[in-house]
């Protein structure tokens, strides 16, 4: 059985590709978050081995939802999702306490990695 | 420079160190007698002592520390504020405090490490953030570069460096990320010499590189006993072998005199410093031009060149720059220059002192020369202005009571020329009335291995060193003429002053009785070219030269030993010596 993940993102697209490349990749999807508020709120719930994140979201930053998951869970393996050209934002979840990033669009190997080496830790 | 800096800091560290105990002692002496003006004295002039060397060191926090007590105790003493209890803790924190910083300074040995990212990596910044934030995992962070606020901001391309602790694991750690391209270790203070090619060195003790060195040229030697061996009994395998040996040996010698060379700078940084000072307590002016401070010399080299060099420079200064009021008297710039200029000829190193100061008369030279018996009379008229000035260097011609009579300059050359010479070189001077002089002091780059030329004298063997000789030819004995009391031979033209090698070493010679054509060599030293007749011509060879033992090591007019083929002794010419030892016979002093 491969590890969990709560996959959070407001895009259903993005959130339907990520479950596709992971599930590939033998991952189990054991969560979708649509908000930040949300994603606290799911990972308390599912427990999940990591946590995909998106940086930008409607009501509650990614940055912000990635400080509350790490005062719930300081372990928490979280790997930012972001867009070219939003760099300042992805340092600033990674002093947040995000262990890594992938950069969208997404080549799926890329993203099979950064899950690994996030789960090594 | 680098190297004196952490010369400093260490001594600033360990002198530090113990002013922070006495200190707590001193405390706990004032815990017994309260408000003593002597303890609390004391206490100001240890603040105000460590607040000086940090300031030299340009340690801002432990000057600020020290600096602001130095203050707060200096209320207490001047205007009899009592040293309350606020006072003392505040002394107690800050011996903590300048304790914790000294221990930094000493910790500051961890590198950096240069991470580079492969260039197909996105938002670097943000994978930069990754790797420092893994490796704050593991050890403590003492510095980024760029800072991580500067990361942040993007401004990072694919390279940049952490300073951590336990930083050899981090190292391989973030060699094996797949983001990362490379991570070298980055000393920020190199610590030693860069080995040519740009190699990083190692320190390497001073005395285990003599051995070395000795070693390779006991290689030497017996590579070339082997050479010997093999003309005698042949032998196309050992001759193979033995090539290949030669070769080895050879290349070997020439990485250990390379290992040995230092930069000039090391003597010629403090030049500047020393005219300025010395100019400035003379009441004169003096700018100094330095040139060629990169050019690499042997270890030994530099340090016997050292003093004599400074004592040119002292005597350019003092006694050959003039007053800027007698410059303008003269029509000269009221500042004078001075110029010290390295530069590479051949296999020696040439280095030159000037000064466009007063110059010396050779004419007083001579008087001085003359009065001291050094001078026969037929030879006031023919002696050259070069022959004249080198009297300068005969041991005691000029003593500061004749300062002023040859126009300064001079003093104490003989002492430059001794040391220049215990190392193969030789000094010259030129000079004019009015316009400057120029001292010349000319040495081998390397003293462990030099080439001669070998000449026998009877049974004996002698050795030139290569860079006196300038050719060797057989002379016909009736080419030899007497020309005003001395003994000359014409050369293609030129006239040549002749020296018989016999008379010199106070030997007989066979030669010159049974043959109608005499070995001779010409020399060329000093600026003069002379012929000397041997006995015999014994080839040329690349001699170890190992230094004269006691009580051999006394006498004038031999640089040192070496072993030639066989393992036969022999002893190496010191020319210019020779010469000297022979002219005062001469002149009968």
């Amino acid at each position: 059985m491969g590890a969990r993940v709560l996959i959070v993102d407001d895009a259903i697209f993005m959130r339907k590709m990520l479950a596709d490349i992971l599930q590939k990749g033998g991952y189990e999807v054991c969560g979708e978050a649509a908000s930040g508020t949300e994603a606290a709120q799911k990972y308390k719930e599912a427990t999940p081995d990591f946590v995909t994140m998106d940086i930008i979201m409607p009501d509650m930053s990614g940055i912000d939802a990635v400080k509350e998951i790490i005062e719930i869970d300081p372990d928490a393996k979280i790997i930012m999702v972001s867009a070219m050209g939003r760099q300042s934002l992805v340092v600033e979840a990674i002093q947040a306490g995000a262990r890594d990033y992938v950069v969208k669009p997404f080549q799926p190997s890329r993203v099979l990695e950064a899950v690994q080496r996030v789960l090594k830790l | 420079m680098e190297e004196e800096r952490e010369e400093y800091i260490k001594l600033f560290e360990e002198e530090t160190r113990e002013y922070l105990n006495q200190l707590e002692s001193l405390m706990i002496d004032l815990e017994k007698e309260p408000g003593s003006e002597s303890i609390i004295s004391e206490i100001y002039r240890i603040f105000h002592t460590i607040k000086g060397m940090a300031a030299s060191l340009d340690y801002k926090e432990i000057e600020a520390i020290s600096h602001d007590l130095e203050e707060k105790l200096e209320e207490v003493k001047e205007y009899g504020e009592k040293l309350g209890r606020k006072i003392i803790d505040r002394i107690f924190s800050s011996i903590d405090k300048i304790e914790n910083l000294l221990d930094k300074i000493r910790n500051k040995e961890s590198p950096f490490l240069k991470i580079t990212l492969k260039d197909d990596v996105k938002l670097s910044a943000a994978r930069a953030a990754v790797i420092i934030k893994r490796i704050e995992t593991m050890s403590e962070i003492e510095e980024i570069k760029p800072t991580f606020e500067e990361i942040k901001s993007g401004n990072i391309k694919r390279t940049f460096r952490v300073r951590c602790s336990n930083y050899k694991k981090i190292k391989d750690l973030v060699d094996s990320m797949e983001e990362v391209e490379e991570v070298s270790i980055e000393r920020k203070e190199i610590k030693s010499r860069t080995l040519r090619g740009g190699i990083e060195g190692i320190r390497v003790n001073v005395e285990l590189l003599d051995h070395l060195q000795n070693l390779v040229g006991e290689l030497a030697v017996s590579s070339s006993r082997l050479s010997t061996i093999l003309k005698k009994f042949g032998g196309e395998k050992f001759r193979r072998v033995l090539e290949v040996h030669n070769r080895t040996v050879k290349e070997l010698q020439e990485i250990v005199s390379k290992m040995r060379l230092v930069s000039l700078s090391l003597i010629f940084n403090k030049f500047s410093r020393y005219v300025r000072d010395l100019s400035r307590e003379l009441g004169k002016k003096v700018t100094i031009d330095i040139f060629g401070s990169d050019i690499e010399v042997d270890r030994s080299l530099l340090e016997s060149i050292s003093d004599p060099l400074i004592h040119l420079i002292r005597n350019a200064v003092s006694h050959g720059i003039e007053s800027p009021r007698e410059r303008k008297k003269l029509n000269k710039s009221t500042t004078g220059k001075v110029t010290v200029s390295a530069k590479r000829v051949k296999g020696d190193i040439v280095i030159e002192v000037s000064d466009d100061g007063i110059g010396i008369d050779e004419k007083e030279v001579l008087l001085t020369a003359f009065k001291k018996g050094l001078v026969r009379d037929e030879e006031l008229e023919s002696l050259s202005k070069k022959e004249i000035l080198r009297f300068l260097f005969i041991p005691g011609f000029t003593t500061r009571g004749e300062v002023s009579k040859v126009s300064g300059r001079g003093v104490g050359l003989d002492v430059v020329k001794e040391a220049v010479r215990s190392v193969g070189g030789s000094v010259e001077l030129e000079t004019e009335k009015n316009k400057g002089t120029t001292v010349t002091i000319k040495m081998p780059l390397s003293m462990a291995i030099i080439k001669v030329y070998l000449v026998g004298l009877k049974k004996q063997l002698f050795a030139i060193p290569m860079r006196f000789v300038d050719e060797t030819l057989m002379i016909p004995k009736d080419s030899l003429s007497y020309l005003m009391g001395r003994e000359m031979m014409l050369l293609r033209k030129e006239v040549l002053p002749v020296y018989r090698f016999s008379n010199i070493m106070e030997e007989n010679s066979y030669q010159e009785e049974n043959h109608s054509f005499l070995p001779c060599v010409v020399v060329e030293m000093e600026n003069e070219r002379f012929a000397l007749i041997v006995d015999s011509f014994r080839g040329s060879a690349d001699a170890v030269v190992k230094p004269l033992p006691f009580p051999i090591n006394n006498i004038n007019g031999y640089t040192g030993i070496t072993i030639i083929g066989k393992g036969e002794p022999c002893l190496i010419l010191d020319l210019p010596g020779l010469k000297y030892r022979r002219r005062y016979e001469n002149t009968g002093s």
